[in-house]
């Protein structure tokens, strides 16, 4: 395995004014983005909150996998080790909004969504068939120090019809898929033609009312 | 076209469409999808046209609709006078706002795809633009 490259993030404290909604607005017009950080030993409500900055960490997105990788935290100064558990962006701008830190312990397992990668091309797929990827991102548990980059899942062997369930995907030494065995991850559908739906002309279905409305009201005490 | 096979009740308030969409705005299913960039009420036979301009571009691969139209609207008959209660329904529409995914497309080479989705793009009332499923 290759060796990873250590990614530091810097993170602040959040004066009183940063907090909240309008801190939070405050935050993210002046170039930086609200975040929060919390273990497994955080009581709930209790994370601490924290800042970073945009242009920093939008960098650090771009590496390759960087959302999977075990990062070094450091809050003003003092080094933590930790993960990104989620980010919120804003779907139009794709703007990071927020993001939470989840700290980890060497020696203590921890599970988070890693991606699927697809290797080779299926025989199915040479066929005329449709690969379908149904689980895009499985949930595993590991060590920190053991994250892969992303689950390689090989589909040369798939023909029209074949899927491949989680529990023959391989996965590497000391990580275990925290999901069903019997979850499908990809899928060679066969080739489907799209079919045209013929409008039917004059008479429009009408869906069924199950709700008391006005209209049963009014015959109710017609009667 | 697309319908509800029930409902509650037969006729729905306006409501508003402020915001932005934070559910349904990634590409979850397919390759490639159809985001909305403005907020609009899309009717059932926008919807229909939309798909059957994809369908008919694409001819094999998959197609997901991720909007569905379940709100009724309604419209007072012509020349008539105000008053005697709410119209009947005239359609049903789906209620969309800015980054919801309309479309998705699997099982496609890029360009074909690509040019599918703009075709459907020109069935639709709002400005849109096609997006691509995130690898990480």
């Amino acid at each position: 395995m290759e060796e990873k490259e250590k990614m530091t993030i810097n993170l602040h404290r959040r004066t009183q004014r940063e907090v909240g909604k309008g801190g939070a607005r405050r935050l993210r017009k002046s170039g930086w983005i609200p975040a929060v950080l919390y273990s497994k030993e955080s009581k709930s409500g209790k994370v601490e909150l924290l800042k970073l900055e945009a242009r920093e960490f939008e960098k650090l997105l771009h590496v390759r996998h960087a959302s999977h990788h075990l990062l070094s935290l450091s809050v003003e100064g003092t080094e933590r080790r930790g993960i990104i558990k989620d980010i919120q962006r804003n779907p139009i701008k794709n703007e990071v909004r927020h993001v939470d830190f989840y700290e980890v312990k060497a020696d203590q397992k921890i599970s988070l969504s890693v991606p699927v990668v697809i290797q080779g091309e299926a025989k199915g797929v040479k066929e005329g068939g449709i690969l379908e990827i149904v689980t895009s991102e499985l949930e595993i548990e590991c060590l920190p120090e053991a994250i892969p980059e992303a689950i390689v899942v090989d589909v040369t062997n798939l023909e029209i019809g074949d899927a491949l369930h989680v529990r023959e995907i391989l996965v590497p030494q000391g990580v275990s898929v925290a999901e069903s065995p019997d979850e499908v991850v990809v899928v060679i559908t066969p080739p489907e033609v799209v079919e045209e739906m013929v409008p039917s002309e004059g008479e429009v279905a009408e869906p069924k009312v199950i709700g008391k409305g006005k209209a049963e009201k009014e015959e109710a005490e017609e009667s | 076209m697309l319908i509800p096979k029930r409902v509650k009740y037969r006729k729905q308030q306006r409501g508003r469409m402020t915001g932005i969409a934070y559910r349904g705005c990634e590409v979850d299913f397919g390759d490639f999808g159809l985001q909305a960039l403005e907020p609009t009420w899309i009717t059932n036979p926008q919807i229909e046209a939309a798909r059957v301009a994809i369908s008919r571009h694409i001819k094999k691969g998959r197609i997901w609709v991720r909007v569905f139209p379940d709100k009724p609207y309604t419209k007072k008959p012509a020349e008539s006078r105000m008053g005697k209660g709410k119209g009947p329904v005239e359609g049903w529409v789906a209620v969309v706002r800015p980054g919801k995914i309309l479309f998705e497309i699997g099982g496609v080479d890029r360009e074909v795809a690509l040019e599918a989705l703009r075709l459907a793009s020109h069935k639709l009332p709002i400005k849109t633009r096609i997006v691509e499923r995130s690898t990480d």
